[in-house]
């Protein structure tokens, strides 16, 4: 035993309100004792290797009373919040509450990195960008006017009242990526259902939840719910963002918020409106070996916390688009993070992402894939700054850009986007 | 972090290869930026560039592309083939703005 060791009594642990937190949450079902110390969660953990930390040692520090110095840790903003290790706990322990309380424990202006400043900007100018809402409904009609020379009749109205779909955009879209909206308008335009763009609280992500700032994460939960509420839409057609997508529906859990609504993955109703037979296809449009990323918190963490996944939805969907379709292992629940989850893209530790994300590199060379396809915003970044690093020459793609591509439009639809990943809309084209 | 060495001296990086000081900024250094992502920099990347660092100086904001466009009178298609299909996140960092918010 090293002189700073110490002993420490159970029974002079007296303050415990990260332990109590964690629990209470759980209705005191899924107690922190009930870990074995067993390993199988630091087995699957990308960080393991990485860090001195692992999820094994932050539970026992945890019920050791070290609450302190699990908060102030790096390792939990490192943590990828893939909850893997969620899913291999044979005692069903959720790490990932453990991880994002822990969190919220830390001072604001101790978080590592940008993804509080994000969280602020969302709260405050209702998207993460803080793009005004003049320069967002100009970018909404200017993609709109491009789309329409592939697709004349293709328009949908901003803030309509009764209107079935009230649809979520990233706000990375506008910033960086307007050409992809037009995917986007495709798609819901193709399908022939009642939608519309809101001017306000479109934000489809949630970096609150990665920053740990609760009060935000209500906040603009509440924000968005009152939205749709007014405009009286059914149904909010999430993005492709998984991290946003299960930060409202576990948001909704958490803050006992009850919409109206429903919300409801854009993959799932890609997928629904495929089997409805709302498209006419040509799969030959993408010819390109794709594979899929699964993101995890559309696809493990929505089916841990018993919520609809986008799984088998991206495939069905994948398949019918994609004549050269090839899984990557491992997949579905068991797949391995991008390398930018858990808030990791901006929370400033780059040479831990572009560590473990060699595992991802090598799992996306075994499928000799020329686009990795992810119906997740995040992820996209993640894989296409992998490609980046490790100079690979596969890109990153969206699901909606495949399924935009292969959509025949009464036969007027001209080839748009054939093989680019959110950054190449023109790939086919030369710049005039 | 990790510096971009220049003829005269050298500024700092970030750990993702943004500069870490819009301050120090130079067309030397967007040059330098520059080529490592294998762009040789025009009159044109120049003009965009400065409107972007202009725009940044005064509303601490990233432009949103449809106001670059439009500033610059060019089109996406002329603004992707300029910073080689990427001329939002590419432009912002040969322009020296920090890394954005948000997931990129």
């Amino acid at each position: 035993m090293s002189s700073e060791s110490r002993v420490i009594q159970l029974d002079e642990i007296e303050k415990t309100p990260l332990r109590d937190a964690v629990m209470e949450e759980s209705n005191w079902q899924a107690d922190l004792n009930y870990c074995m110390g067993c390993a199988k969660c630091l087995s699957v953990c990308p960080l393991h290797g990485y860090s001195e930390w692992d999820p094994r040692r932050l539970v026992r520090m945890v019920l050791l009373g070290m609450e302190q110095q699990v908060i102030d840790s790096d390792f939990i903003f490192q943590c990828t919040g893939c909850e893997r290790c969620s899913l291999a706990c044979p005692m069903g322990v959720k790490i990932g509450n453990l991880i994002t309380r822990a969190r919220s424990m830390r001072p604001r202006d101790q978080v590592p990195g940008g993804s509080q400043q994000t969280a602020d900007l969302h709260r405050t100018k209702g998207n993460n960008m803080q793009i005004p809402t003049e320069e967002w409904i100009e970018t909404l009609d200017w993609m709109k006017e491009e789309a329409q020379d592939d697709v004349p009749d293709l328009d949908f109205p901003i803030d309509q009242e009764g209107a079935d779909y009230f649809v979520t955009i990233n706000s990375k879209l506008p910033q960086y990526y307007p050409m992809e909206l037009q995917c986007i308008y495709k798609v819901f335009h193709a399908a022939n259902i009642s939608w519309t763009m809101p001017s306000i609280w479109w934000e489809g992500t949630n970096y609150a939840m990665f920053s740990g700032d609760l009060d935000t994460w209500e906040y603009t939960l509440r924000q968005q719910v009152e939205r749709v509420e007014e405009l009286g839409c059914k149904y909010m057609a999430y993005t492709e963002c998984g991290h946003g997508y299960y930060a409202t529906l576990a948001g909704y859990k958490k803050f006992g918020i009850k919409p109206k609504f429903e919300v409801v993955h854009k993959v799932n109703l890609y997928a629904q409106w495929m089997r409805e037979g709302r498209f006419q296809l040509d799969p030959s449009r993408n010819p390109q070996r794709v594979t899929l990323h699964d993101p995890c918190n559309a696809g493990r963490k929505a089916v841990l916390d018993g919520f609809p996944d986008v799984l088998e939805d991206t495939r069905y969907v994948l398949e019918r688009v994609c004549p050269n379709f090839v899984e990557m292992w491992p997949n579905r629940e068991y797949n391995y993070c991008c390398s930018g989850g858990g808030g990791a893209l901006i929370s400033g530790f780059a040479k831990a992402r572009f560590h473990y994300g060699q595992v991802k590199v090598e799992q996306i060379d075994l499928t000799k894939a020329d686009l990795v396809c992810t119906p997740c915003v995040n992820c996209f970044d993640a894989i296409d700054d992998l490609a980046k690093h490790y100079q690979r020459p596969w890109k990153a793609i969206h699901l909606w850009s495949l399924l935009a591509n292969a959509l025949v439009f009464d036969d007027r639809q001209t080839e748009t986007n054939p093989a680019g990943a959110a950054d190449s809309v023109w790939q086919s084209e030369e710049p005039t | 972090m990790s510096i971009l060495e220049l003829k005269d001296g050298s500024v700092e990086l970030d750990e993702t290869g943004y500069l870490k000081d819009f301050d120090q900024w130079s067309e030397e250094v967007a040059r330098a930026l520059a080529s490592r992502d294998g762009i040789e920099l025009t009159e044109e990347h120049l003009k965009v560039i400065r409107i972007i660092r202009a725009y940044y100086r005064e509303h601490q904001v990233p432009p949103i592309l449809t106001l670059v466009s439009k500033i610059c009178g060019m089109s996406f298609k002329e603004l992707h083939g300029l910073f080689q299909k990427q001329p939002g996140k590419r432009a912002a960092k040969l322009s020296g703005l920090p890394k954005a918010s948000g997931c990129t």
